[in-house]
């Protein structure tokens, strides 16, 4: 692979030079470079240069993704130590980036580290983070309460 | 959060623990669809590789074995071990088998069948379930329960086998209930163990098991009660039944699936027909309305 250095460029104009190993972690950059154009500069509509130089960060931290077990243990103590770094919202543009780039590796942890936050949050705390409107009339709430009442009966934890 | 698309959500979501899923059908109406879809049951059981529905069977070759499927095999060997130092003391009383247990980690269950004793021929058999919480830290008494069946006493049609609903121990077996007039109809009741009870969940007459047939009970649909399986030993093949109109299907499709049936095949061999659900049986559709 040659050292090919390659400029992002984010939606609010921030440019990345990176080298081309880099830059092809982002799928959606390795399709354009497939396509045969000698593209030099990319932009990218839909991420600014903030995200944008997480997800830089992310890809070159995994470059090389080594099979031994020693290298895997580390990237996965980075992982963790990366993620440590975002607050929810934060995360929910990460992985927003991590999607329309195609970043395999980054959307599976942050959608996992969003999945372990949330997991013991309530359905008003979801709303809350999420910006999502609770839709439901009062009766069709309590119908679906009453379907999975399992689910929400504290005193019913699944105990032989 | 408008650019967040039903995708997106599917992939956090598939992510949850069952039991958080469930809640997120509260937040909103476009949750509830994400998460009854069949695209997202598709992600979750991708998901669950690595804590998948597991079955173990009874390998009577071995004083204590286990086979183990859809699971790493250290979890088996890992039961069988503790089991044998556990029941050590016992052994002259009691045989154990293992049955299954879930992917929650507190139910395993086992039969137990008392040996003859010295001064009496006859075998007294009796099916319990022994509930075993591995995440207990309590003393060794709180970690177990022995739990009797609810037809205990009674003959039911089939061998007593175990599935898991939503995180609770199911009983279905088909047993004969004495009517008001004093004749016997057989009944296929479902029960569930909910705090060390166990509750009836629904009780149909089953005027199908004549003397011709040829299913055995295999699970209960993990997202939908009213939905049973049965294994047609003929056509060795999943039979879903639906209780609410007592319709039956027969699944010869799945044989073709890829997914391989096998496993069912082994239990029904190793004649102990006690699993949770597998993992391909995701694909079988849910009750027809």
């Amino acid at each position: 692979m040659s050292s090919n250095k390659i400029v992002l460029t984010s939606s609010d104009g921030e440019s990345f030079e990176v080298e081309e190993v880099v830059a092809r972690k982002l799928q959606i950059v390795g399709h354009m470079l497939e396509d045969d154009c000698v593209i030099n500069e990319i932009p990218l509509q839909n991420v600014t240069g903030d995200i944008l130089s997480m997800v830089i960060e992310y890809c070159k931290t995994h470059v090389d993704e080594e099979e031994s077990e020693e290298a895997q243990t580390k990237l996965k103590t980075w992982d963790e130590e990366f993620m440590k770094k975002f607050d929810i919202k934060t995360l929910l543009q990460i992985i927003l980036a991590a999607n329309y780039l195609n970043v395999k590796g980054l959307l599976d942890l942050v959608s996992q580290t969003i999945a372990d936050t949330i997991k013991d949050y309530t359905p008003e705390q979801i709303r809350e983070v999420f910006g999502v409107e609770n839709d439901y009339t009062e009766e069709e709430e309590a119908e679906v309460r009453k379907e999975n009442a399992w689910a929400f009966d504290e005193a019913d934890t699944p105990k032989p | 959060m408008n650019s967040f698309t039903e995708d997106l959500w599917s992939i956090i979501l598939a992510r949850l623990p069952l039991k958080s899923i469930t809640t997120s059908k509260l937040v909103c109406k476009q949750w509830k669809s994400i998460v009854e879809s069949p695209y997202f049951r598709k992600s979750l059981y991708q998901n669950l590789h690595s804590s998948s529905w597991s079955l173990l069977v009874w390998d009577d070759k071995k004083d204590l074995g286990t086979t183990l499927y859809g699971c790493e095999p250290s979890m088996g060997s890992y039961i069988s071990s503790f089991l044998n130092n556990k029941f050590e003391i016992q052994r002259h009383k009691y045989v154990y088998l293992i049955r299954d247990y879930t992917d929650v980690g507190l139910i395993l269950i086992s039969e137990v069948s008392k040996k003859p004793s010295f001064r009496n021929s006859t075998v007294d058999n009796e099916d319990v379930i022994v509930s075993h919480d591995f995440y207990a830290t309590g003393t060794d008494s709180d970690r177990f329960r022995v739990t009797r069946f609810p037809d205990s006493g009674k003959h039911p049609k089939f061998k007593r086998a175990c599935t898991i609903f939503q995180g609770f121990l199911m009983y279905m077996n088909v047993v004969s209930i004495t009517k008001d007039d004093g004749s016997l109809e057989d009944k296929l009741i479902i029960w569930k163990l909910k705090s060390g009870e166990w509750q009836l969940v629904s009780e149909i007459s089953a005027d199908f098991v004549n003397p011709g047939f040829d299913h055995i009970p295999v699970t209960i649909n993990s997202v939908d009660a009213k939905t049973v399986y049965f294994w047609n030993k003929k056509h060795k093949s999943l039979v879903s039944a639906n209780l609410c109109n007592g319709k039956f299907v027969l699944h010869s499709e799945l044989e073709h699936s890829g997914r391989s049936p096998n496993s069912v095949e082994c239990i029904i061999r190793s004649d102990c027909p006690s699993f949770v659900l597998p993992r391909w049986l995701y694909l079988i559709p849910v009750r027809s309305v």
